[in-house]
């Protein structure tokens, strides 16, 4: 059969349905690997963490958010359980919501960083941050939380820590407060 | 160029005929499937977007490239409400074969919509992708055309529904191999990047349950194997699915034995995949039980809608009362959804170790391909 008739008798939407398809599946991925910010949803891209760690090591490092608030009953600064503090929300969004800052700074901007500087980058605000009355409604929201807490309600702490945890025991053998944020409500 | 055009469009059609025979689903057997997920969201995946009311408007930090970034904040409670009473009653249509090509695109729609915004915490969660995808293939099947209440008509695209899906497995897979390959296959056996993954989960995230512990008695050498072998195998369905029936089964045996491994160490759950792969060892099964011509199957099937009925009517009394959570209506997170995946994940190696034994006896012929199961 000669090319011309092979070319006629292509089934032509399939090719197109095949070119939607890699179109469909490789741009936003493509998105994701140039900045992880610029993950669109919904995409077909599953969790991928490449990160990795010294094997041979003794110690493992990690950083912990954790948020503090100032206990009426102790009169010291206590770490609080981030799942009931913030329920219902799940506790995976925990860091993502302080690095939000709460939604408190209307001045906040996010950048989208591009990997290995391929474009420049670029920041972005997030409208709901910009109306003060959602602002007045976060502080309230955390008061009451702090109150439901035995926790004094105008302010509270999130605290990044250094953690060391002895492999062989299993045990966290040193902490360093590496960062902390006061929020004045 | 005419040259050139004709080998890619000739390589492509080949490589479509070749996954169709790795992944055929006649229409009979995805009724059975379309019953089998339909019950399985609403007894462990029915999404709940209400609590999202009761969270501060200025939580509202969607992605950047989100469906919700059209919107200035979370929407208001009522929407919220219709959403998750619209989930339950399109998961109940997918179930009962109640127009099921609208239900399985209305549910999906809905479930984007709200998904984008429990996403806009500034975190996107990827646990639902394969429910997206499979009611997106099979949205233009024909799995609603029997053992339904109000069936669909028969559609041209069937026959591609269930190689679709197999497709977009293997890509996410692919994303989720591609950047370990760039990482963890370094060839040095100080650095691991399982240990990256136990270590956070185990000590930053309370991941400590089931065998966790024994992951500390592993040797470097096994946990590098550990690290060679999750890029080999989330980089290898795409060649499974061409390589023909046999290959494909057996890597989403060895996938669900990866859940399952994934569950008992590192405490991840993942349970949304489990209808999905079950529907691929579904075929042989059915075909070696018979069980189109049981004497018991009529009865099966209204029991099926029978539970499927009150189950929603559960689901959505809760919901409506304040209540309600996506996994067999009460169950909390913890342990016992640990429990729960490591009873699913060993059920569905069971069924595709079934499948690969009846594939050796019976292997599936071409005949087979074309068997439209009417």
């Amino acid at each position: 059969m000669n090319k011309e008739v092979r070319l006629r008798m292509l089934n032509k939407k399939s090719i197109l349905l095949t070119l939607l398809l890699i179109i469909g599946l490789t741009v936003p991925y493509s998105l994701k690997l140039l900045s992880p910010q610029l993950e669109p949803y919904p995409a077909i891209i599953f969790p991928a963490g490449p990160g990795k760690v010294k094997g041979s090591q003794d110690t493992f490092d990690f950083i912990a958010s954790n948020i503090y608030c100032f206990d009426l009953l102790t009169k010291e600064w206590e770490r609080q359980d981030t799942l009931s503090f913030l329920s219902p929300i799940p506790r995976q969004y925990f860091q993502a919501i302080v690095k939000n800052e709460f939604g408190l700074n209307p001045k906040l901007e996010h950048t989208v960083k591009f990997r290995k500087g391929i474009f420049p980058s670029f920041t972005y605000k997030n409208s709901s941050a910009l109306d003060l009355a959602n602002i007045d409604h976060a502080k309230a929201w955390l008061r009451d939380r702090l109150q439901q807490h035995g926790c004094m309600d105008s302010s509270l702490i999130v605290r990044h820590t250094r953690m060391s945890v002895d492999l062989a025991t299993r045990v966290v053998s040193e902490m360093n407060v590496i960062d902390e944020k006061i929020f004045k409500l | 160029m005419k040259r050139h055009i004709l080998f890619m469009a000739e390589l492509v059609e080949e490589t479509l005929k070749r996954i169709q025979r790795s992944t055929v689903m006649p229409a009979w057997h995805s009724s059975i499937f379309r019953m089998l997920l339909g019950t399985y969201i609403l007894l462990f995946s029915a999404s709940n977007f209400s609590w999202i009311n009761d969270v501060p408007q200025s939580f509202f930090n969607p992605a950047f490239l989100s469906i919700s970034r059209l919107f200035s904040g979370f929407p208001p409670a009522e929407l919220l409400i219709i959403l998750d009473i619209l989930i339950i009653l399109f998961a109940l249509f997918i179930s009962l074969g109640v127009r099921s090509r609208f239900s399985s695109l209305a549910f999906l729609l809905v479930y984007i919509f709200g998904n984008s915004f429990r996403y806009s915490f500034g975190k996107i969660d990827h646990g639902g992708v394969m429910l997206m995808a499979t009611l997106l293939c099979f949205s233009f099947s024909d799995w609603g055309t029997q053992n339904a209440l109000l069936p669909d008509k028969p559609s041209s695209f069937h026959p591609l529904s269930s190689a679709l899906l197999g497709i977009l497995l293997s890509f996410g897979m692919f994303t989720a191999g591609f950047e370990k390959l760039l990482s963890w296959v370094d060839f040095d056996l100080s650095t691991n990047g399982f240990l990256d993954w136990f270590y956070n989960g185990y000590f930053s995230l309370g991941r400590q349950e089931l065998l966790a512990s024994s992951v500390f008695h592993f040797p470097p050498l096994l946990l590098e194997v550990l690290d060679y072998s999750a890029v080999i195998f989330e980089l290898s369905p795409f060649l499974c699915l061409i390589a023909g029936p046999l290959f494909w089964r057996s890597w989403l045996v060895l996938a669900s034995v990866f859940h399952l491994a994934n569950t008992s160490l590192l405490n991840i759950v993942f349970i949304t995949h489990v209808p999905i792969y079950c529907a691929y060892f579904l075929y042989p099964l059915l075909e070696q039980t018979k069980l189109k011509k049981h004497r018991h199957f009529r009865k099966t099937i209204r029991f099926t809608y029978f539970f499927t009925v009150i189950i929603s009517t559960l689901h959505i009394v809760l919901r409506l009362s304040g209540n309600g959570v996506n996994s067999l209506l009460i169950l909390p997170y913890g342990i016992s959804q640990l429990w729960l995946s490591i009873v699913l994940w060993a059920g569905v190696i069971i069924l595709g170790v079934l499948s690969l034994l009846h594939h050796r006896k019976k292997p599936l012929s071409s005949s087979n391909f074309q068997h439209n199961g009417s």
